[in-house]
């Protein structure tokens, strides 16, 4: 953690790197995640939509802290990316239920 | 048990303590005033009603409140598209009412200007006038817009909020020992009181914390998380159809149909509901033969914000649809919309949520002061960031107060008649906000502690004695007449300044005794392990 | 006013204070219950303080009251025992009286 905070233009990049997978990846990973969740769920549509949005926030958070917990940015990038990008693409296959 | 702990799971606490010490500071400033005016928010309709002494309504029932904002309504627009009327309660004593009109059939013409809200004395439907002002609005408003332009304010209130949630989670994962640091408060010993003032404020109020923080994002959910309504529904109008059912959308046809009475449709609702109350009444297409009123049920008796509705039919009074009973999720969701906005809470709940709110206010403060006191090292000169910081401290914690105390002096000491009033308020509460913190980054900090806490002090202590001088409800009329919301007013605003006063008074006591920072500053120089290893 | 829940939480704070061992040197106090015996009492006050809360405010806001109470009784606890420890079991005791007292009425 420490080398984190170091001064060099590296470290500056790797943390703004970081910073913007955490917080931009994080959204668009829990977002995706929630939502094949509500899309896919055996449960009443409504019912299945009002639970994603209601405990994407824990998502959000859970990820948001692993980002920065994770010392590996490249490990760190492909999961949150990875997770982001597999799951709105495979909302897009699906296309909207109703 | 907690070195057990420690071993498993090798840098956990360090990464969270990092993470928790920056979040904090990031989102800090912003979530301060956030959490304050949200605790002042608790008393958003009393605060309305102080700023406005010149009315002094009395409690009606529902249906005698509907019938004559009907009646006010007939008059003065007996042909507007829709009347939106929320009835009074125990603690908002006047009628609202808003009307929508038709919107003009020719392309070209200009849209009409969007009516204000107007109220209405319950009893007679008469019109009441008062000085304009934006009342406890104004703090709930802030609480999450930020006073900045749709939607950025609700955007930036939305990151604090999550950046509060990471904070929670990971302040509980860096914290080893959160029993017996509740009951531990050690004073006048620098950091280390910063540090028991903060782990004590948190985690006393631990659930309070860390359900307001995320049933506030709950309140803003379908702005903020949106994506699960897209994946499921082409169009999300039918999301809202299934969740809270259809609203009337029929157009007028011109053919007229006289208005059926509202009293038997109230009383008809409250039966339905099991004794529940209205809270609002929608009228679309009055006297016309499409016409249907939609009554929506009150939150103030049950947890769950979100009550259902009826629709009748404006002619004949049928009952023509209704919400669907709310699932599971939908259920949960408004309840903790309920929780977030304690509407449901009597007086003494409401003063517990107002002390929680203060609790998570202090956290909050606790926590920054805990940042910049950490990394100052004794005899050095502090370095920019720690500088910064430590201005924008000052500026939260000290001169907010200020400027809400100058915004409700400023309700008292303008002429009743000056245009734009209630907007001349709201720039008096931030000129003095801004204008204070700009001012206190000229003086030392000890001193701009000390000066800006006393300002904040005066203000409010001056406020019971400018509202017995400047209205007819001063403190001793207001006990003999037994106004208890204008007693306690009074009472509230005197103990918040001599809270601040407190305050002002240690922070000279500090500054005036430098010799005991040396101890704060004694501790070990790499601040993670601080925080980590804070015992 | 149905402020019992709070006062009864207050005494059971109180009793679990007097059980830890920093607070135990602090007071001072000879033929201070056991660990045990305040710990006992503060479970029984703070089940007390649940069933009046539950009581007073229903079984939907009781709960809510409940946790907001208990959060709310440990700040003046906490802001006395940094001032003046012993102060933790005069006003627990106090405390204790009064809320018991309140309950005897009411059943």
């Amino acid at each position: 953690m420490k080398g984190k905070m170091a001064g060099s233009s590296i470290a500056n990049g790797r943390m703004a790197a970081r910073a913007f997978t955490a917080i931009v990846g994080g959204y668009a990973a829990a977002a995706g995640f929630v939502s094949l969740l509500a899309r896919i769920a055996p449960v009443d549509r409504a019912e299945a939509t009002i639970w994603a949005m209601t405990l994407s926030f824990l998502v959000y958070a859970g990820l948001l802290l692993w980002a920065f917990h994770e010392t590996r940015l490249a490990r760190v990038a492909v999961a949150i990316w990875g997770l982001a990008f597999g799951t709105v693409g495979i909302l897009w296959l699906l296309g909207p239920a109703l | 048990m907690s070195k057990v702990a420690s071993n498993e799971a090798p840098g956990v606490r360090q990464s969270m303590a990092w993470i928790h010490g920056w979040l904090g500071l990031l989102a800090g400033w912003i979530l301060f005033a956030m959490f304050l005016t949200g605790t002042a928010s608790y008393f958003r309709p009393e605060i309305t009603r102080w700023m406005q002494p010149e009315i002094d309504l009395h409690p009606v029932a529902p249906a005698t409140a509907a019938d004559t904002a009907v009646a006010h309504l007939q008059k003065v627009a007996p042909t507007a598209e829709q009347w939106f009327i929320t009835l009074p309660d125990a603690r908002t004593t006047a009628t609202r009412i808003f009307i929508r009109e038709r919107p003009n059939p020719d392309p070209n013409a200009k849209p009409a200007p969007r009516r204000a809200e107007l109220r209405l004395d319950p009893a007679t439907g008469e019109e009441v006038t008062a000085r304009d002002t934006r009342g406890g609005e104004h703090f709930y408003r802030f609480h999450f817009q930020l006073q900045i332009p749709h939607p950025w304010g609700r955007w930036l209130a939305g990151l604090c909020a999550m950046a509060m949630l990471a904070a929670i989670i990971s302040g509980v994962i860096t914290h080893k020992r959160i029993f017996v640091d509740f009951f531990t408060l050690r004073w006048s010993k620098g950091q280390r009181s910063w540090l028991d003032a903060h782990n004590v404020s948190a985690v006393i109020a631990l659930p309070f914390h860390a359900m307001i923080t995320y049933t506030g994002l709950i309140t803003l959910v379908a702005m903020y998380m949106p994506w699960p309504i897209e994946a499921n529904y082409k169009d999300p109008a039918t999301f809202e159809t299934a969740v809270f059912g259809a609203e009337p959308d029929g157009e007028a046809t011109g053919l007229p149909a006289a208005l059926t009475p509202v009293a038997p449709l109230i009383a008809r609702a409250s039966e339905e509901w099991g004794g529940g109350r209205p809270a609002t009444m929608v009228v679309r297409n009055p006297n016309d033969a499409t016409a249907t009123i939609t009554l929506f049920q009150s939150a103030k008796d049950r947890l769950n914000a979100r009550g259902g509705s009826i629709v009748f039919s404006g002619v004949d009074g049928r009952r023509l649809s209704a919400s669907p009973p709310p699932g599971p999720a939908a259920e949960t969701s408004g309840v903790m919309l309920g929780l977030h906005m304690g509407s449901f809470a009597g007086p003494v709940l409401r003063w517990t949520y107002f002390l929680l709110g203060l609790a998570g206010t202090a956290m909050v403060g606790t926590g920054l002061m805990l940042w910049t006191v950490k990394r100052k090292r004794p005899g050095a000169e502090p370095f920019f960031g720690i500088r910064l910081a430590e201005r924008l401290n000052v500026g939260a914690i000290a001169c907010l107060p200020a400027g809400m105390a100058a915004f409700l002096l400023a309700n008292r000491l303008l002429p009743a008649t000056l245009p734009a009033r209630g907007d001349v308020e709201v720039s008096i509460m931030f000129w003095t906000w801004f204008g204070l913190a700009a001012l206190a980054c000229v003086r030392p900090i000890r001193r701009a502690w000390t000066e800006t806490l006393a300002i904040a002090a005066v203000a409010f202590v001056a406020l019971p004695l400018v509202n017995a001088l400047t209205t007819d409800r001063g403190f001793v009329r207001s006990f003999a007449n037994g106004d208890w919301l204008f007693v306690a007013f009074d009472l509230a605003m005197l103990a918040t300044g001599a809270l601040l006063g407190f305050g002002a008074w240690r922070a000279a006591q500090i500054s005036s005794h430098p010799a005991r920072k040396p101890r704060a500053a004694a501790r070990p120089a790499n601040p993670l392990r601080e925080a980590v290893d804070a015992r | 006013m149905r402020v019992e829940p709070a006062l009864l939480s207050y005494a059971a704070l109180a009793c679990l204070a007097l059980s830890t061992h920093r607070l135990r040197r602090d007071v001072a106090v000879e033929r201070l219950p056991t660990v045990a015996t305040l710990r006992t009492f503060a479970v029984v006050l703070l089940v007390l303080a649940a069933w009046r809360a539950v009581h007073d405010f229903g079984p939907y806001q009781g709960p809510v009251a409940f946790i907001g109470m208990v959060s709310i009784a440990g700040l003046p606890l906490v802001l006395l025992l940094s001032r003046w420890p012993r102060g933790t079991l005069v006003t627990g005791l106090a405390t204790a009286a009064v809320a018991l007292g309140m309950l005897i009425p009411l059943g």
